[in-house]
């Protein structure tokens, strides 16, 4: 009987939990003025954000992807501080990040970012429709608020003695920054990091990005705000930065075992989906990761480029083409041998060789 | 020297495809033999310091690292050669560490005929 009760009274506790709203976002203090505003997975807010309070006004890093959460973090942020809200810095372009920049604007804010970020907001966010798009929400896209103020590697920022360091790096878009607080030890990632989040790589050059990640790592920062999850440290970086090395591998792997299209996705997604399935955004981005990271190493991956005559951007491969092919005969050689004497690749045909150009600790 | 390791503890395998392997880098002919003594490598170490081999094969690393002697290095590339002497497979990665298996590289040479 008692347990019957006890029972019902569970299941109305669930019914209620289930019933009450989750809310868009959560505040959390990382530091003395530093806080972190997580947004929850298909909350409103879309993505993380954060703020930074200095002595005469705070830093808004990242605006949400709606504008009624971003007007929700802005009332959170005047019930801590009335300072001005001087600067909104958005780390990249995706609409989850840059869609509440007018409701600072309004507010005061100057909004900076990385020169691609002007350059592709209002137009490269309009594919997450593609041609099914409202004409609302490209409306919407094309009158985005845009950075006022641009630079192409960092910038420094003053909030008062209080000093934002700014710096791009690549990997995820081409034009990301974070935001560093030396002084509380916290760097704001954007999407250069994913706490146990599947990333969005749509438009990613994960080679790069791995090194970016041994950079963050090596900033010496203890908590490092991701773009989608909860705030981390090193171990969770390293993690992250695992993912891409895993993902890599596995779709190198499965390309050079002649897997291609739907059957690459077949070949890697079991391997994943051990490894990450417990992480968020597996099912929404998994499978495009293995498909993207395909065509990455496969030299056919399309990404925004910067527009004419701002930075340069790095090959897309380390290496010209060969000048051998499949089918061709192999132009012959003689080098010495550690083995003492020389060796002519052509004493020794009658046999199938493999060359392996390699170089040091490979 | 991981690749040169696997294809040591598997060198047998290559054998039984009656296939060789040629190992290529533009270290100086000392150090081919210092790698071949530490690695124990069955196969021939070869040494193309004055990138000749490079040059020819369209090897060469864009990369900023330079080699000890300022010259440039290889990219990591497997490029497997028939009993005819005709190319037949290639493999390269835009991430140099990302090598093909050893298991990979034997079905190749069993698909030759």
């Amino acid at each position: 009987m008692l347990s019957a009760v006890l029972a019902a009274v569970v299941l109305c506790a669930l019914a209620l939990a289930a019933d009450a709203p989750v809310p868009d976002f959560k505040l959390v203090k990382l530091g003395d003025g530093v806080w972190a505003a997580i947004g929850s997975d298909g909350g409103k807010a879309g993505a993380n954000a954060g703020f930074v309070i200095g002595e005469d006004g705070v830093a808004v890093v990242d605006t949400f992807e709606d504008p009624g959460a971003a007007k929700q973090l802005l009332a959170e942020i005047r019930k801590i501080t009335p300072l001005p809200i001087r600067f909104v810095v958005n780390t990249h372009y995706h609409l989850d990040h840059v869609n509440g920049n007018d409701v600072f604007a309004a507010a005061g804010a100057t909004v900076l970012a990385q020169r691609n970020v002007r350059d592709w907001m209002r137009t490269e966010n309009l594919k997450w429709w593609g041609d099914k798009i409202k004409p609302e929400v490209k409306a919407r896209v094309e009158s985005l608020k845009l950075p006022d103020v641009v630079y192409d590697s960092s910038l420094d920022l003053y909030l008062g003695t209080r000093k934002l360091e700014v710096r791009s790096y690549p990997g995820h878009t081409g034009g990301d920054s974070i935001v560093y607080l030396h002084d509380a030890g916290v760097v704001f990632c954007g999407d250069l990091f994913w706490k146990e989040h599947i990333p969005n790589m749509i438009d990613a050059t994960s080679d790069a990005w791995i090194k970016t990640l041994d950079e963050l790592v090596g900033s010496g920062a203890g908590k490092f705000v991701p773009g989608h999850g909860e705030p981390g440290t090193s171990l969770d970086v390293r993690a992250f930065q695992q993912y891409l090395v895993n993902l890599r591998a596995a779709v190198g792997r499965a390309q050079a075992a002649g897997k291609r299209g739907d059957a690459l996705v077949e070949a890697v997604l079991p391997e994943m989906q051990a490894k990450y399935g417990s992480w968020g955004f597996f099912q929404e981005f998994a499978k495009t990761n293995i498909q993207q990271t395909g065509e990455e190493l496969a030299g056919t991956k399309r990404r925004p480029q910067p527009a004419e005559g701002t930075a340069s951007a790095a090959p897309a491969v380390p290496y010209l083409p060969l000048r051998v092919k499949v089918g061709e005969k192999a132009p012959d050689f003689a080098l010495p041998s550690a083995n003492g004497g020389t060796l002519r690749l052509s004493a020794l045909e009658g046999k199938p060789v493999l060359l392996d150009f390699y170089e040091g600790f490979w | 020297m991981m690749e040169l390791g696997e294809f040591t503890k598997h060198y047998k395998e290559f054998q039984a495809a009656n296939a060789e392997i040629l190992a290529i880098s533009t270290d100086p002919l000392e150090e081919a033999r210092w790698i071949k003594e530490k690695v124990g490598t069955p196969f021939p170490i070869l040494s193309d310091a004055k990138r000749v081999v490079m040059d020819l094969y369209g090897t060469k690393f864009l990369t900023t690292y330079q080699s000890p002697d300022g010259g440039a290095y290889n990219h990591a590339t497997l490029i497997l050669v028939d009993k005819n002497g005709v190319v037949r497979w290639i493999y390269r990665n835009a991430d140099y560490r990302v090598r093909a298996s050893v298991a990979d590289d034997l079905e190749h040479i069993k698909e030759l005929r």
